[in-house]
């Protein structure tokens, strides 16, 4: 067998090997061939090394473009910035979102009640400064619960609508949670570590507060103001 | 023309039906197998071709997460192509962009899940075509003497094994544009030269022929550079 021959046997030899009496026959050029031996190595190394090239992710900018692209036209109108909604706007949204916000802010006003019976005092006898702390606690333990569950009803009818936002929405909707979710979870340590810390429980509180504000805020952008009726033209 | 490929089946030099003959021979069970990572495919690659079928019957239906879980499952192999016809991460971003707007918007058009990979490579492929016909001007400027020097020193910094894989990049990219293809889809990628062949709408020799050759010249510049 030639050395021409041979380069070109070798590139198929090392993809699947060769068999047969061209198998053979390479085998035996290559124990006579010092050159053929090396390109059969270099050729290895070389798709080797192609394996082992760097691999390369795109950017998640990228899926969301992509996503932006096959989104309708008529699904692009919403804008990031809400339309100012009359104070019955919300009368407007779909029922299922309709109830959450109702169910959320009844809650709201209840942990709000629980925080104002917490600041003007809840009996008429003076408590003792022990019992103050315990009554304190115990409110703030109530209010917590009544943010957690306003939480969870708004939450679940903004993640209901989550398929309906477009990109940038979703983009800021994600990452102003992670922000709000981060600052939570921080109050939280603290409260663990301190549970008896009044200013801690204030300040998840706080952090509670602007969270059940922001999905408020996310399910107007999710429901736009329906469009006003065309006045009928006067002739 | 793109477009033209994208609605024809596909091309295959024996026709569709000994295509489908050689990847059942291929895979033993008459579908195509998606390398991943430039891997050779096994039979957990198999299981997930099972889900492709589903998932492209999905995409077609507009299911937002099967789209989601199909770009999921190609972005990498696709965008790693790309870059290496264009070597900028930016471009490559925006050509990977209209490659799955066409595979989405097109999808209606493939006829069987099973050629969805090669009518995917192809588009992706016919996109990058495209864009160095347009670009070729640019491709061909000299690099600047300061940028020389700033990648010597780069290069005096690195251990061999980067080095090999850096030069080899660069061997890639001198190569012409269809040897480049195959080596790219059968080297980097880990294709086979059966399925390369009509994705490519060439026959299996010249997909082989095309490989030797690609391997010859990188050997030949690696050897220069004192790689080998």
């Amino acid at each position: 067998m030639r050395c021409a021959k041979a380069k070109r046997l070798i590139s198929e030899y090392i993809d699947n090997g060769l068999t047969g009496r061209k198998g053979a026959s390479l085998e035996r050029h290559l124990r006579l061939c010092p050159d053929c031996r090396k390109v059969l190595e270099d050729f290895q190394k070389i798709a080797d090394d192609a394996k082992k090239l760097e691999s390369l992710t795109p950017s998640r900018e990228t899926w969301l473009k992509i996503r932006q692209r096959l989104t309708p036209e008529e699904q692009k109108v919403l804008t990031l910035i809400p339309q100012k909604r009359a104070w019955f706007g919300w009368l407007f949204f779909p029922p299922r979102l309709k109830y959450a916000l109702s169910a959320a802010l009844v809650l709201v006003v209840v942990a709000a009640v629980a925080l104002i019976g917490l600041r003007f005092g809840g009996g008429v006898a003076v408590p003792s400064k022990k019992d103050s702390m315990n009554y304190t606690l115990a409110k703030l333990d109530e209010a917590e619960m009544h943010y957690k569950k306003a939480i969870k009803a708004l939450w679940e009818a903004v993640s209901a609508q989550e398929g309906n936002m477009t990109i940038q929405v979703a983009e800021v909707f994600r990452k102003n949670l992670e922000i709000i979710n981060s600052s939570i979870n921080a109050c939280r340590q603290t409260v663990l570590l301190e549970p008896k810390n009044i200013d801690a429980r204030n300040f998840l509180l706080a952090a509670y507060r602007d969270k059940v504000e922001f999905l408020q805020e996310m399910m107007e952008i999710g429901n736009p103001s329906p469009p006003k009726k065309e006045s009928k033209k006067v002739m | 023309m793109i477009c033209a490929a994208m609605s024809e089946p596909a091309p295959s030099l024996n026709g569709g039906s000994a295509f489908r003959f050689v990847t059942m021979c291929l895979t033993g069970k008459g579908r195509l197998m998606v390398p991943k990572n430039g891997k050779q495919p096994n039979e957990d690659d198999f299981q997930d071709d099972i889900q492709l079928e589903d998932l492209i019957n999905r995409c077609r239906a507009k299911d937002v997460g099967a789209v989601e879980a199909l770009y999921e499952r190609f972005n990498r192999p696709l965008f790693n192509l790309i870059y290496r016809y264009t070597t900028n991460r930016e471009v490559s971003e925006d050509l990977l962009q209209d490659v799955f707007v066409k595979i989405f918007s097109n999808l209606h058009t493939l006829r069987s899940s099973e050629t969805f990979v090669s009518w995917m490579y192809r588009i992706a492929v016919n996109t990058c075509f495209g864009y160095l016909r347009t670009k070729r001007s640019q491709f061909q400027r000299a690099v600047p003497l300061d940028n020389m020097k700033d990648r010597i020193g780069q290069i005096d910094r690195q251990s061999s094994d980067r080095l090999m894989r850096r030069s080899l990049d660069e061997a890639i990219q001198s190569l012409p544009s269809k040897m480049k293809t195959i080596f790219l889809l059968h080297d980097v990628q880990g294709f086979k030269h059966e399925e390369i062949a009509p994705m490519l709408g060439c026959s299996v020799g010249t997909s082989k022929s095309q490989l030797f050759k690609a391997r010859l010249k990188i050997r030949e510049r690696l050897e220069k550079g004192k790689l080998l």
